[in-house]
């Protein structure tokens, strides 16, 4: 993958290593996301999952190796100029005052405009249009703090959106969600990928719905990379029983024709 | 998207009509402030100053541009200067309970200020210098404390402050222990602020200092709101954090400073006019950073006229009138948005 010549704008991982303090996190981590492609990344618990994505964001800085985007490395951009390009959305997002739904979303111009942040109306059109997207629209002039788990997801990628960025960066958007709103959540990132051409890059522990809507999966297992290529190629289930460490049942999915996973529950697995 | 227009220019006029209106409340304040003295409220002295009037009563004139003049702006520079500073600290660490002090200024500028009257330094500007000083070294010293792990950064600095204050407040307690009598008055003084002793150049030295800080905070009030989304949402929309905390922090803590060295600690402004404010206008820092400057001084301006004019003799300490003003009305707004 990483050889393959790209004349659209990517994002690329190259012998990544990263951690806190001594604590290596991180190791060797290589790979490359297009834009206009869906990429997620799974694995275990406190594997990096999250590290790997803030490196990819430019919020955390590798300790070895380097994170480019169209071949420049992240931090030569500042942090204006990454922010017009990649949006990230960190696992909870919590506010210590309120703020309207409106107020949120047209932060997402806040690399586009100057300083004080003042809008024109191009702005304001954009902001509908994100909130029309992501369907918060009545939402509007309602609180952050008065909506809904799903309703407060899709207004924070209706700031992305309004963000204009090449990239979108998402950690476990669906992991708080009913089943219904997993599904939304999941929609709108391919209509993100499909009609606007952007990058959606999201770490998810549902590897069901990964395989049913990534391009690209990347299993993240102890710091390293344990698979990466199509869900097919990668959910394979020796591979995920030595990475889970757990028994699991693999089946075809008949809605999509994709990998679908089952744990098995420890009363079932002495046989 | 038809009225796209209306809500761009809403915002402009939003800070125009907020502050306009905080303006009005402000200039009212002023005018009976003074217009207040000890036989209480009296406004043809201060019609005949506006005005120009020449038959006017010289004595009273002086008292008004020498005595209540510079008091009314000391006060109102204290609001503002302390309202602005809870609404930045409450905004940067993301904490309600925070307020201008929370960093240790309160308890480096009470002990360099306890230190400067038992040395027998004047009021001005003698203590002023060494309140100052005692503040800068708390700031100096919470910065590098919380320097370094940027993920603990915002907590640390919380707790550095809490620790600071409190080794200070045992050195204050120790410093009062072995004070002589007559030098305790001055330092309770102190302690619960004091506007009797402003005169004109004491203001405008504040002004100096002050104004800047006014100007840095504002151009940095949309990465404030930026900053409600918390640190990491906040880089990623293009807010060079560590740059910007350090900027607020050292705006307002300077002008804190500046302010309090001045004037003595006066207590709950500063948590409780940002709250009144935003429960009023919302989340906006564009809106709130003037409407709390103006509003604020406001606030100050009315309480210290009522220190003034409640007793029959003497006067409450302002500190005192704050707290039994602003509490119960924070508490009402509390209540009714409820």
């Amino acid at each position: 993958m990483k050889d393959l010549p790209h004349q659209k704008p990517y994002l690329a991982v190259t012998g990544l290593s990263s951690g806190y303090g001594d604590h290596e996190v991180l190791t060797d981590i290589s790979l490359a996301i297009d834009r206009g492609s869906f990429f997620i990344i799974a694995g275990p618990n406190g594997t990096g999952k999250t590290t790997l994505l803030k490196c990819l964001a430019g919020l955390t800085h590798p300790q070895k190796g380097s994170v480019t985007l169209d071949g420049s490395p992240l931090n030569s951009f500042n942090q204006r100029a990454l922010a017009r390009r990649i949006a990230f959305l960190p696992q909870s997002v919590e506010t210590a005052f309120s703020l309207t739904v409106r107020e949120v979303v047209l932060m997402g111009r806040a690399p586009h405009l100057g300083m004080l942040g003042f809008h024109k109306e191009k702005d304001l059109a954009l902001a509908e249009e994100a909130m029309s997207f992501t369907d918060v629209l009545p939402l509007a002039d309602r609180t952050l703090d008065a909506l809904s788990g799903g309703e407060k997801q899709r207004v924070l990628i209706s700031r992305a959106v309004c963000q204009q960025p090449e990239f979108i960066l998402l950690d476990e958007p669906t992991s708080a969600l009913d089943l219904a709103h997993q599904v939304r959540v999941m929609d709108l990132m391919e209509r993100l990928k499909h009609e606007r051409g952007m990058g959606v890059v999201m770490v998810s522990h549902d590897l069901n719905l990964a395989a049913m809507y990534a391009d690209t999966l990347c299993l993240i297992h102890q710091g390293k990379v344990a698979a990466l290529g199509t869900p097919s190629d990668v959910l394979e289930k020796k591979r995920l029983e030595a990475v889970y460490g757990c028994r699991l049942f693999v089946e075809k999915s008949p809605v999509a024709g994709t990998v679908h996973i089952t744990p098995v529950p420890a009363r079932f697995t002495t046989s | 998207m038809s009225d796209a227009h209306l809500i761009q220019g809403r915002l402009v006029r939003r800070i125009f009509t907020v502050t306009g209106l905080l303006s009005l409340v402000l200039a009212l304040a002023v005018v009976i402030g003074l217009a207040t003295g000890p036989s209480g409220i009296d406004l043809g002295p201060v019609w005949d100053l506006l005005t120009g009037n020449a038959q006017a009563d010289g004595l009273q004139i002086a008292i008004i541009e020498r005595i209540r003049l510079p008091r009314v702006l000391m006060a109102l520079f204290c609001g503002a200067v302390l309202s602005l500073g809870g609404l930045v600290f409450q905004a940067l660490l993301g904490n309600p309970l925070a307020e201008p002090y929370i960093l240790g200024i309160s308890g480096g500028a009470a002990t360099g200020a306890i230190i400067g009257i038992l040395a027998g330094l004047a009021r001005v500007p003698g203590v002023s210098l060494t309140a100052f000083a005692g503040s800068m070294a708390t700031l100096f010293l919470v910065l590098y404390l919380a320097r370094g792990d940027s993920r603990a950064g915002r907590d640390a600095m919380l707790l550095s402050g809490v620790m600071v204050n409190a080794f200070c407040s045992a050195v204050i307690m120790f410093l009062i222990s072995i004070s002589d009598e007559n030098k305790l008055h001055d330092i309770m003084f102190w302690l619960m602020g004091d506007l009797s002793s402003a005169d004109m150049p004491q203001v405008g030295m504040v002004a100096i200092l002050v104004l800047p800080c006014f100007a840095i905070i504002f151009l940095l009030s949309h990465k404030m709101n930026l900053m409600l989304m918390g640190r990491e949402m906040a880089r990623s929309m293009g807010v060079s954090i560590r740059q910007t905390t350090l900027i607020l922090l050292i705006a307002t803590s300077f002008m804190v400073s500046a302010m309090v060295c001045q004037s003595g600690l006066m207590g709950f402004v500063g948590l409780v006019v940002p709250h009144i404010l935003r429960q009023i206008f919302g989340s906006d820092h564009r809106v709130l950073v003037p409407a709390t400057i103006v509003g604020g001084g406001a606030f100050m301006v009315i309480c210290d006229l009522l220190a003034r004019w409640v007793p029959r003799e003497g006067e409450i300490p302002v500190g005192v009138i704050t707290a039994i003003v602003g509490a119960p009305l924070f508490i009402l707004l509390l209540k009714r948005r409820a």
